[in-house]
Formats: C-alpha cells, structure tokens, sequence
C-alpha cells in the first residue's frame, strides 16, 4: 500500500511540473496588473498545438503546417509596426495634421500605411519562417531537438502573448479591473474557437508522436516504485526554467523594475521605469512558460483532444496560484505540486473527482484565507 | 415630452398586445414542420432574456462578477426534469405526457420548484462568497458551478454523465412566453423596488450605502438568490424545450455565453439584457443561415471584445426601454438622464493620456 501511495505521489509531481510552469503565467500578471489573464490557458493550448506539428515534422509523419507560419508572421508584423510606429511618429515626416481638416486625413493616412506595413512585413516573413522552421526541424539529432522545439515554442507563445497584450488589454489600462477580466474571457473564447477552425489547427483528436518511449530508469529498491524518464525531463525542464526566472526576477535589473511595478505603477513610473515595457515583458514570460509546459502536457498525454484542451489545466494551474497566494512566485510552484498531488490521489480514488476535487479544494481556500499560503493580504481603504 | 399616465399604459398595452399576438403566430407556425426550427429559436430567445436579466440583478445591479449561472441554471433544469419525469417514472413507470391538465399543473410546479431549489442553491454559495470582492469572487462563483456539475455527472439517479432523455415537451409558445413575461415583470419590480435600489447603491458605493443604512450582505445575497431563481425557471423551461439534459450543457461555456449577451447589451438596465439576448440569439443563427457555421463561434467573442473597447457600457448603455419603466420612477428616470448629460464627458481624461503620449521634441 505504502508503495502505492509512494507510486502516486512521483506521479503528482509529475503532473505538479506542467501546473507550476502555468501557474507562474497567472501568477505573474495577476501581480503585474491584478489581472486574471483567462487567454492564458489558452496560450498554453497553443504551444501544445505548435509542440505536436513540429513533432510531428520532425518524426517525419505530417509537412509543416504553412498555416502556423503566416499566423505567427501575422503577429509579428503587428508587433512590428506598432513599435515602429510608436517610435518614429509619422506625424512628424507630414505635418498634415496641422492643416484644416487635416487630423482626419491624417489618421487615415497612418491607418493606411500601418497596413501597408502588416501587410509587406507578412508577405516577407511568412515564408521565411516557413523556411527557418522546416530547417530547424529537420535535425536528425534527438538531443539538438528537444532543446529546439522548447526554444521555438516558447518564442512563438510569447509573441502571441505580447499581441494579445497589446491588441486586446493595452487600450483598457485605465478601465475598470472588471472590464478588462471581460475583455480576457472574451479573448480566451476568441482563441479557443479561433484555433478549432478547419484552417487553422481544427478540432479533431491528434495523437502526438513518440519523441522518446517511456522508460522506467530507475526502481527504487524495497519499494514497488518507478521513476520513468518521463518525470526527469518534466521536472529539468521545470525546475530549469525556475531557476532562469527567479535569477531574472531577484537578481537582474530588469527583475527589479517588475518587482517595483507590481508594488506600484505610478511611483515606478515616477523613477523612471517605462511601465507599458515591463508589462509587456511579463507578457513574454508568462506565454513562454505556458509554451513549454504545454510541450511537456503534449509529450506526457500523448493525445491532444480539441483546441478547448486548454481549460482543465489551465483551470487548475490558476487554482494552484490562488492556493499558494496570487502574485507569489514561490507560492504558485507550491501551489502547483500540492494540485498536482492531490489530483493524482483523488483520481485514484474516482476518474471523476479530480477536476471537482480542484474547485473544492479552491471554494475552501477562498473561504478560510483568501489570500492563499504565501500571499500578502492588502489592507482596504476608504 | 412628458408623457402623461394614460399614454404610457396605452403603450404598455399595446405592446403586451402585440407580444401576444406575436407569440400566438410563433405557437401556430412552429406546429408546422418546416417552421419548427424558427419556433425554437424564438423560445431559446426568450429563455436567454430570461437568463440575462437574471444575471443582470448580480452582475449590473448589484455590481458583484458572479460566473457561476449556468450551476443555477443546471440545478433548475434538473430539479424540474426530476418532477416532470424521473419521478413519474419512478412511480407510474412513464413520464407525464402533456395530455391532461393535471400534468400541466404538475409542469408548472415543477419549473418553479426549480427555480426555488436554485434560488435555495444561491443562498448556499452566495451567503459565503459574497464576503469576497471582485476577482475571488468570480473564481469562486466559477468553482460553485462546476462543482455542481461534477455532482450532477456524480449522482446516479439524475442519469450521471449520460443526462436525461425522452423529457416531455411542455415549453411550447404559451408556457415560455408567459415565464419570459413574468419573470421581467418580476425582475424589474424588484429592480425598481426599495431593495432594488439598495443593490444599486451597494454596486455605486458600497460604504456609503452601508452608511445610510443598507445591510450590504443582505442585498448582495438577495440579489444572488433572486438572480439564481430566475436562472433555475430558465433552466426548467431549457430543459423542457430541449427535451434532453446533460450536465455538460451547462458547463462553463453556457455561463460565458450568457456573460456575453449582458456585457454587449449593457448591465445597467432590463433593456441591455433584452437587446443583448435577442440580437445574441439570432447572429449565430443568421450566421448558420450564411453558412458561416465554423466562423460564428470566433465571430461571436470578438464582438464582445470591440464592444468592451469601444462601448464601455454595451450597446444599450444606461438607456431603458421606456415602457420598461414603472409610471412612477420615470420622472426620477428622466431627472436622472438630464443631471448625468450635464456632467462634461468622460472622455477628456483620455484625450490628456494621447497629448502626454507624444514625444517631446
């Protein structure tokens, strides 16, 4: 019995790898801008997409889908031109908006040229994506590979994760904080039906190729329990990329200007901190760890049901978050494990009672400390 | 234009007239085969009204984020399915077959038992949750309907995963048109009654209402409970249209949906949901027409996110459907709308934002 449990447990853990890494997305930007990013379980479905058709290129069974690589140059380009546009302001080169009627004219002409610009900057980078990733992924070298699809992944998520910001939650800054939880959902719903469209990713069941078999390496002795490989890669993949975070968020500048951010946009922004920059640099690292927790769910699972897979995880993950206290980074690793492990167990118990074991185990958070293990409880005003 | 008493319940009437008109025709056409589809879409209509004045008493009255109405909705539908044709089944081995006018009675009981047994749930998760504010609030009103779905998928009785078919056919014409009429006429009595206006205070300030003497808990959980009662008459009436349940029809997606009519339409009055709904309804439909079946879906959460962008307040905005409003408040109404058109508008804020975006030379 005992080494029953013991079994259970290292698959909880497991599992605690996949929800730490979307935990710290949530966790992340609820801290940033007190914001329940429901598109985030999305992102991650999106890198489990991305994950299973590399993949399946490498493994030789499907052609590069062409559809991703517009897609992403989409995107790109939009992050372009904006940024472009913000830099060097087309006002200045016309000085038409200074003519009669000339503000109109002028946003039309600006309007047009930011097309033109979307749409030349596409036109050039979708095929040179499609090229740079059927040469990335034409490696014979399992062990180049994997480092590979984890980098690309991750670039493609957080490219989505800073349009998203940028198209759907940047405009409603100044709105109320319920306005924008809207906007989110409604992105969520966006994505989800977005990618179940027959030309983008469609919804069918889609086995993921076998990267590596499962082997189990290890046999601790006097128990009847196996660590299969399996678990070593989630938990290096994860615990690697803590590390990389909690280096970047305590030890480097740039850490430093996120943490003052979260502790308070206008005194941050009085000290000179460009506070749109560090908004939309959590919005590159929170997509990048749910792109690579979505190759780990990919890999684990085998199977990738629907582009709405993202929902159960995703659900969970935020839960871990609220768990372990909303906008610490710690607290979400913990929180993550500790669902992971009870999930593990209450399955075991019942198929049925794992994802309602989760909504339980919040409602009875929320209700006795609602500001969860780690969290910090904020003092209201009048 | 002040509109003297007698003009307005003559309006009144007339357009209680004309629904019933309307309805009458609906009845009779969708007994024909090639209209029944249409019939349907018409009673999904007014059901979704239902559900979205319902979440507007939460979520625009009341000012709290509650994503949890499809739980209330589910725990209706299966309460009344239940009485209508579990029981029954249980008992006399059919369901009630709609032939004889003790079974419509036992129909209607049964829709309202379920609007009671959700409003009963309501008070259960309401009275502790609504401690919490905003963004809790919505994660656990979200962990309350998912968790009764787990519970119904759990118990054996209500047919577990596999739902509940063969329900009798009781919501036709005249049993979905006279809910949908009675329940806004409910809904906006207590909207426009003393605690109505309470809620609408707490939503405004809840500590200056607390000030004046409203009980904030007391309000916000009434409200949740009356919201969750309306949620469960619909869920009856679904479940009785449909003619088969299963807990995933109202998981998370129904909740999102009905969040999407009251935010395009507007929170801040019965005519948001009403427009909200309606229009919501048919644009999949239309699209499903167009054969644009597989794009209605993406179509659908991209209006609502233009909206949030550009309408702030939905389509409706703070505007009411004039008949809407009880003879005795439209003076209060009207006062109202002239002070709030007086206030510069609000969009000066921005424009500062813009100027101070420029760079400097």
């Amino acid at each position: 019995m005992s080494s029953y449990l013991l079994q259970q447990l290292v698959n909880g853990l497991q599992l605690g790898a996949i929800y730490a890494l979307i935990a710290l997305g949530y966790t992340l930007v609820y801290g940033v801008i007190k914001l329940i990013n429901f598109a985030h379980a999305d992102i991650f479905m999106v890198g489990a997409y991305v994950a299973f058709f590399a993949a399946s290129f490498y493994a030789g069974s499907a052609a590069f889908p062409p559809q991703l690589c517009v897609l992403a140059a989409l995107a790109l380009s939009y992050l372009i031109t904006a940024v472009l546009f913000e830099r060097f302001p087309v006002r200045k080169l016309f000085r038409i908006a200074s003519l009669p009627g000339g503000a109109r004219l002028h946003a039309i002409a600006e309007n047009a040229a930011k097309l033109l610009c979307i749409t030349a900057v596409t036109c050039a980078a979708a095929p040179l994506l499609l090229v740079l990733s059927r040469a990335l992924f034409s490696t014979h070298n399992g062990l180049l590979f994997f480092p590979l699809l984890v980098l690309y992944v991750m670039a493609l998520c957080a490219l989505l994760g800073v349009v998203m910001e940028r198209i759907a939650y940047r405009p409603l800054r100044r709105r109320k904080r319920l306005s924008v939880l809207i906007t989110a959902l409604g992105v969520s719903y966006f994505l989800e039906n977005f990618c179940s469209l027959p030309m983008v990713f469609e919804s069918k069941y889609r086995a993921f190729p076998d990267l590596l078999k499962r082997v189990d390496i290890l046999r601790v002795p006097g128990f009847d329990v196996s660590i299969s490989n399996m678990f070593v890669i989630n938990l290096a993949v994860c615990g690697l990329l803590l590390v990389l975070l909690w280096f970047l968020v305590e030890k480097t500048l740039l850490g430093k200007r996120m943490r003052a951010v979260a502790f308070n946009h206008d005194a941050a922004a009085l000290m000179g901190i460009d506070v749109d920059g560090i908004i939309s640099l959590t919005f590159v690292i929170g997509p990048a760890l749910a792109g690579a927790s979505g190759i780990l769910y990919a890999m684990n699972y085998g199977v990738l049901q629907s582009p709405f897979l993202g929902f159960a995880p995703g659900m969970k993950a935020f839960i871990a978050a609220v768990l372990g206290g909303i906008g610490s980074l710690p607290g979400a690793v913990i929180g993550a494990f500790i669902m992971g492990v009870s999930e593990v167990f209450a399955n075991s118990v019942d198929s049925n009672l794992g994802f309602a074991a989760a909504f339980i185990i919040l409602m009875l958070i929320l209700l006795v400390k609602p500001t969860g293990i780690l969290g910090k409880s904020e003092q209201e005003k009048v | 234009m002040a509109e003297s008493k007698q003009n307005h319940f003559i309006k009144l009437l007339l357009i209680l007239s004309g629904f019933i008109v309307i309805q009458t025709a609906v009845g009779f056409l969708s007994g024909l085969r090639e209209f029944q589809y249409y019939g349907r879409i018409v009673y999904l209509m007014e059901i979704n009204v239902i559900l979205t004045v319902s979440l507007a008493l939460v979520n625009g009255f009341t000012g709290q984020f509650s994503l949890g109405h499809a739980g209330f909705m589910a725990v209706g539908a299966y309460a009344s399915t239940a009485v209508t044709t579990l029981l029954p089944k249980l008992i006399c081995g059919n369901p009630l077959s709609a032939a004889s006018p003790a079974d419509h009675a036992i129909f209607v009981a049964a829709v309202l038992a379920g609007g009671a047994a959700a409003g009963v749930f309501g008070i259960i998760i309401g009275f502790p949750s609504l401690r919490l504010r905003g963004d809790y609030l919505a994660i656990v009103t979200l962990a309350a309907g998912e968790v009764i779905r787990a519970g119904l998928r759990f118990s054996d009785f209500l047919g577990g995963p596999r739902g509940i078919p063969g329900i009798p056919a009781f919501s036709g014409a005249f049993y979905v048109g006279a809910f949908f009429l009675l329940s806004l006429w409910m809904m906006r009595n207590f909207a426009y009654s003393r605690y109505g206006r309470a809620c609408v205070a707490v939503r405004d300030n809840e500590i200056a209402a607390s000030c004046m003497g409203v009980n904030a808990t007391v309000q916000k959980v009434s409200a949740f409970a009356l919201g969750a009662f309306f949620a469960g008459i619909a869920g009856g009436l679904f479940a009785h249209m449909s003619r088969y349940i299963n807990p995933d029809n109202f998981g998370f997606l129904k909740t999102l949906d009905i969040l999407i009519f009251l935010y395009i339409g507007g929170t801040h009055g019965i005519a948001g949901g009403i427009v909200g709904a309606g229009i919501f309804t048919l644009v999949p439909e239309c699209l499903r027409l167009a054969n644009l079946d597989a794009w209605r879906m993406v179509i659908y959460p991209l209006i609502l996110i233009l909206v949030m962008r550009f309408l702030r307040d939905g389509v409706m905005g703070e505007r009411e459907f004039s008949f809407l409003i009880p003879w005795k408040f439209k003076e209060m109404v009207r006062n109202r709308n002239q002070s709030n058109r007086q206030v510069p508008p609000q969009r000066r804020e921005d424009r500062k934002e813009e100027k101070s975006k420029e760079p400097r030379p």
